[in-house]
């Protein structure tokens, strides 16, 4: 039969492709890095391959890199300067992957903070007008570092894990793969992480079911918060200072400014701040522990039901047990002034926050404080992607002041030939202004990454390894190079 | 209990007649299996979708041009193009196998359930003599190319679909093929004059059927007809009309 219809039951997440996703990149600064390598390998349902993405580019030449990042990844300066691939045209292709690849449950490892991050970014620069096209449903995105932390809370003997020395479980991923015997032939090679990590999920979904499922029910934001409206307590699983904990939470409402999730914390009786005015609740709503809790929506955190945390410390030590903390849920619910109360304090501490914060950001910085691009900046950067190089120049001043610098930029990295004379010193003054700043700036400066070089040189040189001294001087000459470059700009 | 006089058909634990559970039905019980109790035990039966006379005008205009080949026994021209060098299995059941209430049936003794499910179309690979269970779908979709992956969650029942006419046939004798097909018909929006006609866009999508999980499904279709109690309602994500009710119920308390 040919027919169409959507039965009842066939929406079921669990049933989603699952791609997973890896980027290595020249440091941590997600403004303002540049990819190196990205991987990707879509599954079936069953974790059956389906197809894969391995694209390696010409690092951007905008960018100084941070010689930890090239060090972890074992990248050499031939790879930096020679690869086949242009960032630009690396992250076309990528974008394009990922476009046709249907709906997916996308998973990484430190993916919401990091990969996810550095992505948009390169489409924002890219001039890609839907820039969170993986964050709109029907995908989701889950991270397999929040699932390994809360497969190992819920059932420690799922997971084996290496201790640091200060006493906590390690959750990187290398170090799960060695630990639970997962093959992961080269670590922090692009696909040699994504392969590794596959199969880490493959385990923590077999062995804890309930975290797995539990990860893909807060893969999108929309579905985060409808969660958390609809369970009076939930169990959440928090990670600081090293550990993982459980927290018994009731959903109070949206913080009044960033939309985030505010919860309260059910170890903390409610009687004692019901009373409280302005001056005190704010005093009390500071000193810690806090007994307000913020779930970001879109940071797939684990939630769990109620009993985990029930059952957890220090929730299992209350008077009363679980009919108390239902009777602190009823409280709460039943007084919506005091929420009223707390909700106006959050927002004065965030229009007081935002007053503070009046660092002006240049236009890399600028993706979430400037929200989408205009009707006719859309246009004209599809545009952009659908015409030649040369045909493209006349597109850079109809742009408005942010994507034209980025459309100028473009053109510099790859192909300055084109540009016109004032377009090109004015971007080339631009970067060699950031590059060789001496400021302690918020991107890898050519000052920094001497200073790392330095005291990379000293521990290597005290360990007498010749072949990371050696590639040391490969990153030098390299920078050297790209100093030469600005110095006269 | 609910008392209910219904023609529909139901499982009757004092019986030692098998009962037979379509493949829509094993579909049904993985979907929800409270749906499925009220409607194999209780006899309430579910809502009916309104009968998609398209999709089965391009089942029936599809069946001839295979049957076309079948005479001839070569590819259809949509496998040949994929360079799949299957043709479609010439069989005297051929016309029972595709028809629906008919179809391809095995009685599963352990469980006492006959199994049936009718399937589109079988092909066969010449050579090897496995065959290939083919589905086809058609429907109105911007997805275009990425159906391929069959990613959506409700691409999963095509899967199953596949999966329990390969379970049947090689229940029946025959030797099964790993590769299934989806003739995937996307129906165009680019023609800018109507000129009554539909132009389709197809695409064959090849799929790596896995039945085994099929004969543990059955062990609990039984387990769950022989039950006396109702399963609880499924959660919102498995089941729309369980979600209705409760949500219905919610508010009238």
């Amino acid at each position: 039969m040919s027919l169409l219809t959507r039965t009842p039951g066939n929406r079921n997440l669990k049933y989603m492709n699952y791609l997973v996703a890896d980027f290595e990149t020249s440091s941590s600064a997600v403004n303002h890095l540049s990819l190196l390598q990205g991987a990707f390998v879509l599954f079936d349902e069953r974790w059956r391959e389906l197809k894969r993405l391995d694209v390696r580019c010409r690092m951007r030449p905008t960018v100084v890199p941070s010689i930890g990042a090239l060090l972890v990844n074992k990248v050499k300066v031939q790879t930096l300067k020679g690869a086949n691939l242009s960032h630009y045209d690396a992250v076309m292709q990528i974008h394009a992957f990922l476009n046709k690849i249907g709906p997916v449950t996308v998973l990484g490892h430190n993916i919401i903070s990091f990969d996810m991050e550095a992505y948009i970014r390169q489409l924002y620069k890219n001039l890609i007008p839907d820039v969170y096209h993986l964050k709109k449903l029907p995908h989701r995105i889950i991270d397999t570092l929040n699932i390994a932390r809360a497969t190992k809370l819920v059932d420690d003997k799922s997971l084996k894990c290496e201790i640091s020395p200060k006493g906590s479980f390690l959750f990187k991923l290398a170090s799960l793969c060695e630990k639970n015997d997962i093959k992961h032939e080269v670590a922090h090679e692009a696909m040699s992480d994504v392969l590794a990590n596959a199969e880490l999920a493959r385990i923590m979904m077999k062995n804890v079911p309930e975290v797995w499922e539990g990860a893909i029910k807060t893969g999108h934001k929309s579905e985060t918060q409808k969660l958390l409206e609809k369970n009076k307590i939930l169990s959440h699983v928090a990670y600081f200072y090293g550990k993982a904990r459980w927290y018994a939470i009731h959903y109070l409402f949206s913080h009044p400014v960033y939309q985030w999730a505010i919860c309260w914390d059910l170890r903390e009786p409610i009687e004692p701040y019901l009373k409280l005015g302005y001056k005190d609740l704010e005093k009390a709503m500071k000193k810690s522990p806090k007994f307000l809790r913020t779930i970001k929506q879109n940071r797939n955190e684990i939630l769990l039901q109620s009993s985990h945390a029930f059952k957890a410390d220090p929730y299992n030590k209350i008077k009363g047990g679980e009919e108390e903390l239902n009777k602190r849920v009823e409280l709460l619910d039943k007084n919506p002034k005091f929420l009223k109360l707390m909700q106006t304090i959050l927002k004065d501490q965030a229009e007081e926050k935002k007053q503070f914060d009046q660092k002006e950001l240049i236009p890399e910085e600028r993706l979430y404080l400037d929200g989408f691009p205009s009707d006719s900046d859309k246009k004209n950067m599809e545009l952009f992607h659908k015409l030649e190089w040369k045909d493209r120049l006349p597109l850079i001043d109809k742009f408005t002041e942010k994507y034209r610098f980025f459309a100028a930029t473009l053109f510099y990295e790859n192909h300055p030939e084109l540009l016109p004379k004032s377009i090109y010193n004015e971007i080339h003054r631009e970067f060699g202004r950031r590059l060789l700043s001496n400021n302690d700036e918020n991107f890898e400066t050519v000052g920094k990454f001497y200073k790392e070089l330095d005291d990379y040189r000293n521990t290597f040189d005290r360990q007498g390894n010749n072949e990371a001294l050696q590639l040391l001087d490969e990153y030098d000459s390299f920078v050297q190079d790209i100093e030469k470059r600005y110095q006269n700009a | 209990m609910i008392k209910k006089k219904s023609r529909v058909r139901k499982f009757d634990p004092s019986s030692e007649k098998p009962f037979t559970v379509s493949r829509s039905r094993i579909q049904g019980f993985l979907d929800c299996q409270r749906c499925f109790y009220l409607q194999n035990k209780l006899a309430i039966k579910a809502l009916r979708s309104f009968p998609f006379r398209l999709n089965s005008a391009t089942d029936t205009l599809l069946k001839k041009t295979f049957d076309a080949a079948r005479e001839k026994q070569i590819p259809h021209r949509y496998f040949k193009d994929k360079k799949i060098n299957l043709v479609p299995f010439q069989h005297e059941k051929i016309n029972e196998w595709r028809e629906n209430f008919q179809g391809v049936k095995f009685h599963y003794k352990k469980a006492n359930l006959i199994i049936q499910g009718a399937v589109d179309e079988i092909l066969i690979n010449l050579r090897t003599n496995e065959l290939s269970p083919v589905e086809f779908k058609s429907t109105q979709t911007k997805e275009g190319d990425s159906v391929k992956y069959l990613g959506q969650p409700y691409h999963k029942t095509w899967k199953n679909q596949l999966e329990i006419y390969g379970y049947l046939l090689e229940k029946n004798g025959f030797k099964i093929s790993e590769d299934s097909y989806i003739v995937f018909c996307n129906a165009s929006l680019e023609p800018k004059e109507w000129n009554e006609k539909l132009i389709f866009d197809i695409q064959i999508i090849n799929y790596k059927i896995d039945y085994t999980w099929v004969e543990d499904v059955l062990d609990r279709i039984k387990d769950l007809l022989t039950r006396d109690k109702i399963p609880d309602f499924s959660g919102e994500d498995n089941c729309d009309m369980c979600r209705y009710l409760q949500e219905h119920q919610e508010i009238e308390i």
